[in-house]
């Protein structure tokens, strides 16, 4: 016979205000198998937990309904002091008589009458419910963090450094992302390459990092603590270990024209090349595409100068296989291109360039020194126009979102521009300046003050070229709205910010989530930013929407802290709300007929095939098994199953056949 | 081919020679035109600067009768017709409300919907025609002007691309000429502003001529009746506003296409130009030499 | 930008600058009224009466001429169904007049 113990709780007046407590609690001590019931103020309180702990140890109580406010509020806190009381947490349920009842009914018999319901059809499940333990599933304490960027870098820093062992993945030839190709960074204006290459040459020299640059993440199978990743090390066809980086080779190569990436197309790199030359790792790649000797198989010229005989030809793609038991997800964006842009040119024209072009322009060991020059011609541009939000906050013909970063680098790139051209004029066009950051709203107020910056309010709605120059027609709508032309001899554009090129192919690869545009889906957008909601895959960095570098540095380091969490125990407890297939005594075995609807209606992927053998290994039947460490408790399986062959732990059949013939 | 043909009232009256090269390229090219029966004028910019229901009912009227007399395309050669039409019937089309009142109105049921074409559409569907039966090369260089109601609003209209559009440069290709780049492609010729404020229209078309001689092309060439008119009929105002003479000619793409396919030039309405149609011929020597 | 006219004739502020350009859509629309398709030559007669510019334009009309550009009589077509549109849209807008 049950022993069960109500206890309901008057929440202040949130419960009490409404719901007649004595009398549920009155109502309660008559039910069947109910053998103590009483009403109390505050059962969260360290008294109301009192009052439960001693009710289960005095009353040697089996089961436990708390009824109070939602069992997303305080189900753990009372299952703790259930199991403290020696009561297996499992068998403590909660009546939700705060959010289902007393908030969304006025006070009168009906709303009291209701909450006894409530209480009764707990009372009837907690009946049949069972003691349940954890899942202990085990942890494997690599971490696989993907994108090798400022965010890469620092999560797997910060996760190194915590003893465990990380493995970065690269796609480029190197790592450093964009924030190497960067000329200086607001708001204090330091040099990029001088703050990330010391973090570059940490991640290389790291005992506990293994950097896997030129390759990518084939696949991903497993689940949390245990996942199986599939990496194509792509081949370099140069032998890494037996490269001195001498160089020679990427200065002899007969292929000179191909348009260099890392410089946005304003210099050319030739066939064989290394990305910059801060590179990590300082070794060069074949880009066999656009190589002679992979294309008409002559030349040879890299392998015949090459000093320590480094370069293979027959080099081939190597794929490894790793254990991982987390992954971060740190792949960073991409940028809006000019073309994008159909009152501004298609695209079409050299002087009108975007961001990060700005960028190579600006800096130091950028194809032109750091001098800004008109790509046209190479002249000093007298004018510069710049222009805002250009495709962000654009319903109609670009992206929606507010790209973020671009108020603060266009009025460093202003910025930037007067401080080389002293007798240059910069034009800012904006909609809205977006500086919240630290020291953000004093640098762009410096633009304006000490440097000279003029910002006009209003869109640019035309560029055309004439004569060599380039006609901006815009409006200053705080100067009366009147439109204006200005000639300028460059036009930059802070293209909006979108997700890195082949996300959404990851994100299906990985089974997480995200949005229309391709960003990455936080598990919550307030109080799980790093978290995605396929448990054991986290995020940091501009892949999940646009940031800066100290936002996605800090959320790298969150993300670590979340992935060293998960490494801390050698075991991952899970709750044990999961399904399971029923097996019996043969001959059945089991209930399920091996149809495995369940595991094309499982979301999760947590659905696996398992054989049921003979002593001789012969397979008598193959039934459906649920792999625990991913199975999210969704029931769904439960539903599909013609067979009712498969339950939910915590959520069985009868037990929720009882509360609904309990109303 | 069997095309419905709306010319609308310009091409009966000031734009006579659009017309006359529509048709006579038109029948070089084997094409039949079956005019709208009593068809009337779509309202052009006065219906719907003043008033929206009359505005979508002189259109609707000529849908409906086209699509009585099985005219399931109508081809309508001048730019402000094909975009009346068009836009009317897209806004019907977008509401049952609509479309009964300006069926009360009209007093004629609208019918299925009516494909129409611009004369651009038309041309580009000919390609293939054009293709065999071209003469003599028309070997010059040109500026193609899009004016305005060809390719805006992008999303009703959809064609060609709004801010720098092609298919009038490809079709002068295709005829053996060479197009230039300009950035005055798209912008607007003042319309129907000519009469009530000609200094405006003078002052747009100085803009659009003074490109087009910038960009050394040696004509504009123009698929709609109010853009020649604005640029050629009024090319006194453009003076005044340029303070120079400017003698660049304006020629009807159909007019380009009838060229190059050997029509007589008498026959393509050139001789009713304000403008002299004088190509220099050292000119196109020099670009066949060359080519 | 067509609705912000309709509506300044509607509740009747239309900026007396404009008095042209609206005598010009009015004079236009007349002759579709009256004649199913454009008379260019009467349109611009009216656009004249109603704006006093007796002799704007003056010099263009014997080129026009010349040119073959400008009838002097208006084409034919159904005007009964002209005048019907007109005459149905502006019952809708005053019921009753």
């Amino acid at each position: 016979m049950s022993r069960i113990g109500v206890f309901v709780c008057h929440c202040g007046e949130n419960i009490a205000g409404t719901v007649d407590c004595a009398v549920v609690a009155e109502a309660a001590r008559s039910l069947r198998g109910v053998v103590h019931s009483v009403d109390y103020k505050y059962m969260c309180s360290d008294p109301g937990q009192k009052l439960l702990k001693e009710a289960i140890r005095d009353k040697n109580l089996d089961g436990v309904v708390v009824a109070a406010c939602s069992p997303r509020m305080h189900e753990p806190t009372f299952r703790a002091a259930a199991e403290e009381a020696g009561l297996n947490a499992y068998q403590c349920e909660m009546a939700n008589l705060r959010e289902h009842c007393s908030w969304v009914h006025a006070k009168g018999e009906a709303t009291t009458a209701k909450a006894i319901d409530l209480v009764r059809i707990q009372v009837e499940k907690v009946k049949r419910n069972a003691p349940l333990r954890p899942i202990r599933v085990p942890v494997a304490r690599t971490a696989l963090v993907l994108g090798g960027g400022i965010a890469g870098i620092q999560a797997a820093l910060d996760i190194a450094n915590a003893g465990n062992q990380v493995i970065l993945v690269e796609r480029s030839p190197s790592i450093g992302g964009h924030m190497s190709q960067l000329s200086e960074t607001f708001p204090t204006l330091d040099c990029s390459q001088c703050i990330l290459t010391p973090r570059m040459v940490e991640v290389a020299r790291h005992p506990q990092i293994t950097l896997y640059t030129y390759a990518e993440l084939e696949r991903l199978d497993g689940f949390i603590g245990n996942f199986k990743a599939t990496i194509r090390k792509r081949a370099r066809k140069v032998d890494e270990k037996i490269c001195n980086g001498c160089g020679v080779c990427t200065q002899k190569c007969p292929v000179k024209k191909i348009p260099d990436e890392f410089n946005e197309g304003l210099s050319m790199r030739r066939a064989i090349y290394v990305p910059f030359p801060q590179a990590v790792p300082n070794r060069p790649v074949i880009d066999t595409a656009n190589c002679t000797f992979f294309k008409s198989g002559k030349c040879r010229a890299c392998e015949k100068l090459c000093t320590a005989k480094a370069i293979r030809f027959d080099q081939q793609d190597e794929v490894v296989t790793r254990e991982v038991g987390a992954v971060v997800l740190a792949t960073g964006f991409r940028t809006m291109g000019t073309n994008q842009f159909p009152e501004y040119g298609y695209g079409r024209y050299p002087d009108l360039i975007d961001g990060l072009k700005f960028e190579r322009l600006a800096s130091a060991s950028g194809p032109t020194s750091g001098a800004i020059k008109r790509p046209s011609d190479g002249k000093i541009p007298e004018t510069v126009v710049f222009i805002a939000c250009a495709g962000s906050r654009d319903e109609q013909k670009g992206v929606s979102y507010c790209s973020k970063i671009c108020c603060m680098y266009t009025a460093k790139h202003a910025m930037l521009y007067r401080h080389k051209v002293h007798g240059g004029k910069a034009y800012v066009f904006y909609m809205d300046v977006r500086a919240a950051g630290k020291n953000y709203d004093e640098f762009v107020r410096r633009a304006v003050e000490e440097d000279g910056v003029k910002y006009l309010r209003g869109r640019v709605s035309r560029v055309y070229p004439d004569k060599g120059q380039l006609v901006v027609k815009g409006v200053d709508t705080l100067l009366g709205g009147e439109p204006l032309e200005i000639r300028a001899d460059m036009v930059v554009l802070a293209t909006a910010v979108q997700a890195q090129h082949g996300s959404e192919e990851l994100a299906q690869k990985l089974h997480v989530a995200y949005d229309k545009y391709r960003f990455f889906a936080e598990a919550h957008p307030k109080l799980r930013p790093v978290e995605t909601n396929t448990a054991g895959i986290f995020l940091a960095g501009a892949c999940q929407s646009p940031r800066d570098i100290p936002e996605s540095v800090a959320q790298a380091s969150g993300a670590a802290a979340k992935v060293c969490g998960l490494f801390s125990r050698p075991e991952l407890a899970r709750e044990p709300i999961v399904a399971v297939v029923d097996r019996q005594p043969p001959p059945v075995f089991s209930h399920c007929v091996g149809c495995f609807l369940c595991r094309s209606a499982c979301p999760y992927q947590a659905i696996e095939e398992e054989a049921i053998r003979t002593r001789n290994g012969e397979i008598i039947r193959t039934v459906a098994h649920v792999n625990a460490g991913l199975c999210q408790g969704c029931g769904t399986c439960v539903a599909t199953c013609r067979t009712k062959a498969i339950d939910l732990q915590g959520f069985t059949n009868e037990q929720v056949f009882a509360e609904v013939v309990a109303i | 081919m069997r095309l419905g043909y709306y010319p609308g009232c310009s091409l009966l009256g000031s734009s006579r020679d659009f017309g006359e090269s529509v048709e006579a390229v038109a029948g070089a090219l084997g094409v039949e035109l079956f005019e709208v029966p009593r068809w009337n004028c779509c309202g052009a910019s006065s219906a719907h600067a003043m008033d929206r229901l009359l505005a979508l009912a002189l259109p609707a009227t000529v849908l409906a009768t086209a699509a009585r007399a099985n005219l399931g395309e109508v081809l309508a050669p001048c730019a402000s017709c094909y975009h009346r039409l068009v836009v009317a019937q897209h806004e019907i089309a977008g509401s049952p409300e609509l479309k009964r009142k300006v069926e009360q109105v009209i007093d004629i049921p609208m019918g299925p919907p009516v494909r129409v074409l611009n004369i651009l559409e038309f041309l580009e569907r000919c390609a293939d025609r054009i293709a065999s039966k071209v003469k003599q090369p028309f070997a010059h260089t040109v500026a193609c002007y899009y004016g305005c109601l060809l390719v805006r609003p992008s999303k009703i209209v959809a064609f060609d691309r709004s801010e720098d559009p092609v298919s009038m440069d490809r079709l002068v290709v295709q005829v053996g000429g060479k197009t230039v780049e300009w950035s005055s492609k798209t912008e607007c010729c003042g319309a129907a502003l000519s009469i009530p404020r000609t200094p405006v229209v003078g002052r747009l078309g100085a803009k659009i001529v003074g490109d087009a001689v910038a960009a050394n092309a040696e004509a504009i060439v123009v698929a709609c009746p109010m853009c020649h008119s604005n640029l050629d009929m009024r090319r006194v105002s453009i003076e005044e506003a340029l303070g120079r003479k400017v003698s660049i000619p304006v020629l009807f793409i159909t007019q380009v296409v009838g060229l190059a396919l050997g029509l007589p030039p008498r026959a393509l309405g050139l001789e009713r130009h304000f403008v002299e149609v004088k190509l220099p011929a050292e000119a196109a020597m020099r670009a066949s030499a060359a080519s | 930008m067509d609705f912000l006219r309709q509506e300044a004739l509607a509740v009747d502020t239309v900026s007396p600058d404009a008095s042209d350009i609206v005598a010009f859509h009015r004079a236009f629309l007349g002759s579709i009224e009256r004649h199913g398709r454009l008379f260019e030559l009467g349109t611009v007669l009216g656009y004249k009466l109603r704006t006093g510019h007796l002799l704007q334009d003056a010099a263009l009309a014997p080129s026009m001429i010349r040119r073959g550009k400008l009838g002097a009589l208006p084409h034919r077509t159904d005007r009964q169904a002209a005048a019907g549109i007109f005459a149905r849209v502006r019952a809708l807008k005053e019921p009753g007049k």
